[in-house]
């Protein structure tokens, strides 16, 4: 049941709407898509812009004196942005996969009534949702006694659960799974396991695909845990690399005074404006693409009358 | 069942690709980490076995945190040829680990903190004394002197007076421009278009005829002083010392022989300028987004900075002007916070301290490793010109600065720049006064929570007030009566309390 | 329809059930440990005066216990009621918003005739959460900056005078409202979409036979079957409440010191104040914020216990 309908059918068309509201609804989400639309349509356009017209006539919505600097710019540092981007895709579709199972099989023990260690396994998952024990420390175990520094799995392993996810994905079972059908294969002899993989997980397909776009994203935008496990700047993810493109350039401005004149010649070599902002399409642009895979998965909230299963 | 059975599969399999790929990983990485060796693992014999054998078993290879830009692909093959150069000369190799400029604040405390261990580690004013609070430098006073003496003699008693603390040596200075001297930088245009006399320029207040000249021929989008939110008018408590604390507030004048430990805003040659900043900003003088302005135009009419002499030559490339007069207004003046702008200190918890220092020896003394730690690959992103005293870069792409490694003065000279760029600032350094308080630094252990407070009251305050946003009148009395709510005079009395106890002896 | 709580039926055996599920939730809990639970014992030097003597373990072991000094700064703030004040109040608002807005358009959304156009305006209200808030301040900036911003480019060619943006507290609060709901309400929609993509398509036909009116739909139907997962989110986002989003209240207003009273929160501050201050500090802050989020998380669990036992959390 992937796709929902196309157009309304059957006993939806007496089900919809009347022209006033329809237009007046159309109006205000392509006023809301616009708000959304036209900032990353002004990044866009920065990153078009030749650095000098940046300077002198300020930013616009189409830029006044196009030009392709920046990208080549990027281009220029090319095998490594290349190589991030590789780092950045395995990280993220392992990173997606593994999360989806860890989060999912806690999610359904959780939203089983009879099961003896849910209170335990509840407080498990809620702890760390409001206690951390600081950076400084999860430092130390994921770098030093777990090993992971300077491995892709210090991207990966870190972020692969989220109590938020492991809340969503039992409440998500508990409200839409009926008793009925888990009891009635219970009945049959069907082992949890199978119950899971073969039940359950089929008809919560909207559930995946949320979580795994939400693991997903969350992946392709971290740039934080590079920053702190890798020292080799070849393993780093997309975003770390761009990141801190940008944040280099902040902090020589901010630190300015205390560089003196080393400052100035620092400065030069560093991207400009327009690099920034189109280092941040870069980043976007492939998300952009990637998102209405998942949408088709709970496009049928769109639809309000799909029939599951 | 049947999707189900593929849903299942499809997740096996990428997580087995995840394995694959994340061995891979590891195993590039593995490489880089075996040359790194650590510390603990490697030869532990106090002396570096000296000379010729470069049985690599024997040879240690010291960790080095230092800040730098994006490394590029020939960063490894650069790092090689240092390391054939040093192992055959000293018998120690490098591992250089860098931390971006945005991230070293974030980086290195996490590395401190957890006890990551390293050998060498670059740092500055920002963090040194609290690192050393901390414990996590080692005192190399007796070391330095004992083992690396011609390290010792390279740099002159006053900038190791900037590195004490406690009367001890903790990390070992950089001798570069170690002086501050203040420039004001005009662009020739203007200068002739108003016939600017820059040689009767000394004060703030001088400026104001120029500016307004400036500004009444230019026109209303025209501002004579471009500021920063940072910045501000750079260089504008250079009269003040502030005991490496890093709080404007707070200081003792320069040349004051008393030491007396003051508010510094509210001193009267502070407030003067204040409102000249605040009538200036009213006047549009300064760009009225000064506040919030994180970076500075490329080209600017008019500017304050810290150099030395040849420096133009460096703005002019790099901003496109054509000709900038810089003329100098204040110093050259050597606090312990001007030469605490770059120190290399060696890890508590070293197993090679004597190799380390060893190795930084090499590098304030010999030009030839000096300049490639500074430039990069020879022949790829340097050429030398004139031996290893005047060299040719290629590259803009070598992440590592010259002025977080080591002295200047074994370093070559840029082509472009005056020949004798060097031996001009060495002259600056030798000429510099110095402040009242060289060689303290204050021990902010106990007060901690009042730092923390008074530094959140300038957060509040300050970047209005140096760029001329805010009126001083107002603001200054305001914000004084919050520093010492927030603890200011216990600060101040502690201060004073620890410079008389210092100087005494 | 749902049967009696569990417990009850099963007894007190351990049955095979038990067994199957924990083995299948056994990955998760190692997870647990090993990156959540192992790491806790750093709560330890919020009360520490942390100095190095070694590796990590001897640091932490030997350090001296100092009770709560670190949290002196803290409480001895000048601002710490105005920063308090700031957070609890924009998080009250985000809370509210952040549930009613989303929820509407989800439902809203659904009802357009258009399933493409749908589909375009719910990619297109997505991009927001993809850039960084380090991009977001930048496009900020290109809106508001004095003199290169978009909106006093069109203010000065309409013949106004061009704001400074940047240094005027009053119309601050609502650009930072409006930005949260901006980047956050693509994101949001997606849970209550699935939700509603969740039930059972028969509620509806039988609704539209009984002749229910769209209205009447939404309140019995698709609400009620939603109250579940609004509950959930209600009571995560309260647990929060004394966190708030760094991105957005330190890097959109661009440190500017004329905002400070409106923009500054709890993170900013210790942020601020703790640029070089100690890593004990750093952890009494968060660890204080812990504290005050779990109890806020709790009562709101035990709030919603009280009238609806099966929404509640735990």
């Amino acid at each position: 049941m992937a796709a929902g309908p196309k157009e309304w059918t059957g006993a939806e068309r007496f089900n919809r709407i009347g022209t006033g509201p329809n237009i007046l609804l159309n109006v205000l989400f392509f006023l809301l898509a616009l708000s959304c639309l036209v900032p990353v349509l002004v990044v866009l356009s920065t990153s078009l812009s030749s650095e000098a017209s940046i300077r002198e006539s300020g930013y616009h919505l189409i830029p006044t004196a196009f030009s392709g600097d920046a990208y080549h710019y990027i281009s220029k540092q090319g095998s490594m942005i290349l190589r991030a981007l590789a780092v950045s895709l395995i990280v993220t579709v392992s990173g997606t996969a593994i999360g989806i199972v860890l989060t999912a099989t806690m999610g359904y023990a959780l939203s089983r009534d009879q099961y003896k260690l849910k209170g335990l396994l509840t407080w498990i998952v809620f702890i760390p949702m409001v206690f951390n024990g600081g950076l400084v420390s999860s430092y130390y175990i994921n770098a030093n006694f777990l090993g992971l520094k300077n491995t892709l799995w210090a991207l990966i392993l870190p972020l692969a659960v989220s109590s938020f996810n492991v809340i969503i994905c039992k409440t998500f079972f508990k409200s839409t799974i009926p008793d009925g059908l888990i009891e009635s294969a219970e009945i049959d002899g069907a082992g949890q396991f199978r119950i899971f993989f073969s039940i359950v997980m089929p008809i919560s397909l909207p559930l995946i695909a949320t979580i795994g776009l939400f693991l997903c994203f969350g992946y392709w935008n971290d740039w934080f845990q590079s920053m702190l496990y890798i020292d080799d700047q070849k393993l780093y993810s997309l975003q770390a690399l761009l990141n801190s493109l940008m944040s280099n350039v902040d902090a020589l401005a901010k630190n300015a005074s205390s560089m003196g004149v080393s400052y100035a010649a620092l400065v030069a070599t560093m991207p400009k404006e327009s690099a920034r902002m189109a280092v941040a399409i870069i980043i976007v642009v492939p998300v952009a693409f990637a998102y209405p895979f998942f949408q088709k998965y709970f496009i049928s909230g769109l639809t309000v009358g799909a029939v599951k299963g | 069942m049947k999707r189900s059975v593929k849903l299942s599969s499809a997740l096996c399999a990428a997580a087995l690709l995840a394995t694959a790929l994340a061995g891979c990983g590891s195993s590039n990485s593995a490489n880089s980490s075996n040359a790194a060796g650590s510390p603990s693992g490697t030869a532990s014999s106090a002396s570096a076995s000296p000379a010729a054998q470069t049985d690599s078993a024997d040879i240690p290879t010291l960790v080095w945190w230092t800040i730098g830009g994006n490394i590029p692909a020939n960063f490894d093959k650069a790092i090689e040829k240092m390391n054939e150069y040093t192992a055959q000369k000293i018998g120690v190799k490098i591992d250089i680990k860098v931390a971006n400029w945005g991230e070293w604040d974030n980086k290195i405390n996490t590395i401190v903190n957890s006890g990551e261990p390293f050998d060498i580690m670059f740092t500055n004013s920002s963090k040194y004394n609290q690192q050393v609070a901390m414990g996590a430098f080692a005192d190399i006073t007796d070391l330095v002197q004992s083992e690396t003496p011609d390290l010792y003699k390279s740099i002159p008693q006053k900038v190791w007076d900037g590195a004490k603390i406690n009367g001890k040596y903790y990390a070992v200075p950089t001798y570069k421009d170690s002086a501050v001297t203040q420039y004001w930088v005009f662009d020739d245009k203007y200068v002739q278009k108003y016939g600017i006399d820059t040689g009767k320029i000394k004060t703030l207040q001088d400026l104001d005829k120029p500016f307004h000249d400036m500004k009444a021929g230019e026109g209303k989008n025209f501002y004579p002083l471009s500021l920063t939110q940072g910045d501000g008018f750079n260089g504008f408590f250079n009269g003040y010392d502030d005991m490496t604390l890093g709080l404007p507030p707070i200081g003792v004048k320069v040349d004051d022989s008393s030491r007396k430990v003051v508010s510094v805003l509210e001193q009267p040659d502070i407030m003067a300028n204040l409102k000249q900043l605040h009538q200036w900003y009213q006047d549009g003088i300064i760009n009225p987004d000064a506040p919030t302005k994180t970076e500075a135009d490329p080209a600017r009419p008019f500017f304050s900075a810290q150099a030395f002499p040849g420096a133009e030559a460096n703005w002019e490339i790099t901003s496109g002007v054509e000709k900038y007069d810089m003329f100098q207004v204040f110093g050259p003046l050597m606090t312990t916070s001007t030469i605490q702008g770059s120190l290399n200190a060696i890890s508590a918890n070293s197993k090679h301290k004597e190799e380390a220092l060893k190795y930084l020896q090499l590098v304030n003394t010999d030009p030839t490793l000096r300049n490639m730690l500074a430039f990069g690959e020879e022949g790829v992103d340097y050429e030398k010109v004139n031996g290893e005293k005047l060299v040719r870069r290629k590259t803009d792409t070598w992440p590592l600065a010259a002025y977080t490694q080591g002295s200047f003065f074994d370093l070559a000279v840029t082509e472009g720049a005056p020949e004798d760029q060097w031996d001009q600032v060495k002259k600056l350094n030798e000429e510099a006064t110095s402040s009242t308080i060289l060689g303290f630094a204050m021990d902010i252990t106990d007060l901690t929570t009042e730092v923390a407070n008074t530094r959140a009251v300038w957060n509040k305050y300050g970047a209005e007030l140096i760029t001329g946003a805010s009126d001083p009148e107002k603001v200054v009395p305001q914000m004084v009566k919050e520093l010492k709510a927030a603890g200011m005079d216990k600060i101040i009395a502690a201060a004073q309390q620890q410079i008389d106890a210092y100087f005494k002896s | 329809m749902k049967t009696q709580t569990g417990r009850r039926r099963s007894g007190l055996r351990w049955r095979k059930l038990d067994t199957e599920l924990t083995l299948l939730s056994l990955p998760t809990t190692v997870w647990y440990i090993l990156f959540c639970f192992l790491p806790m014992f750093g709560i330890v030097i919020a009360f520490k005066d942390f100095k190095i003597y070694g590796g990590f373990l001897s640091n932490v072991w030997n350090s001296k216990w100092i009770g709560l000094k670190n949290f002196d700064f803290l409480f001895k703030s000048h601002d710490a009621w105005i920063v308090t004040r700031n957070t609890l109040g924009y998080n009250l608002l985000f809370i509210v918003l952040g549930i009613v807005v989303p929820v509407a358009l989800a439902i809203a959304i659904g009802q357009l005739h258009s399933k493409r156009a749908a589909k375009v305006y719910q990619t297109m209200m997505f991009l927001p959460y993809f850039l960084s808030w380090v991009v977001v301040s930048a496009v900020v900036w290109a809106f508001l900056s004095f003199d290169k911003g978009i909106v006093n480019q069109l203010l000065v060619q309409m013949g106004k005078d061009p704001v400074n943006w940047y240094m005027e507290p009053a119309y601050w609060p609502y650009f930072l409202i409006f930005m949260n709901l901006w980047k956050g309400v693509g994101y949001g929609m997606v849970v209550y979409l699935a939700t509603i993509a969740g039930i059972d398509g028969s509620y509806y036909e039988a609704a539209v036979i009984d002749g229910a009116s769209k209205w009447q739909q939404v309140r019995y139907i698709t609400l009620p079957l939603m109250k579940l997962v609004i509950v959930m989110m209600f009571i995560l986002a309260v647990g929060r409440i004394f966190y708030s989003d760094f991105g957005l209240f330190f890097q959109v207003p661009r440190d500017s010191n004329s905002l400070y009273n409106v923009t500054t929160t709890i993170d900013v501050l210790v942020y601020k104040q703790l640029k070089t201050a100690t890593v004990g500090m750093a952890s009494a802050s968060a660890f204080l914020q812990s504290a005050l989020g779990c109890a806020t998380i709790l009562l709101a669990n035990w709030i919603v216990r009280r009238t609806d036992p099966d929404s509640a959390m735990m």
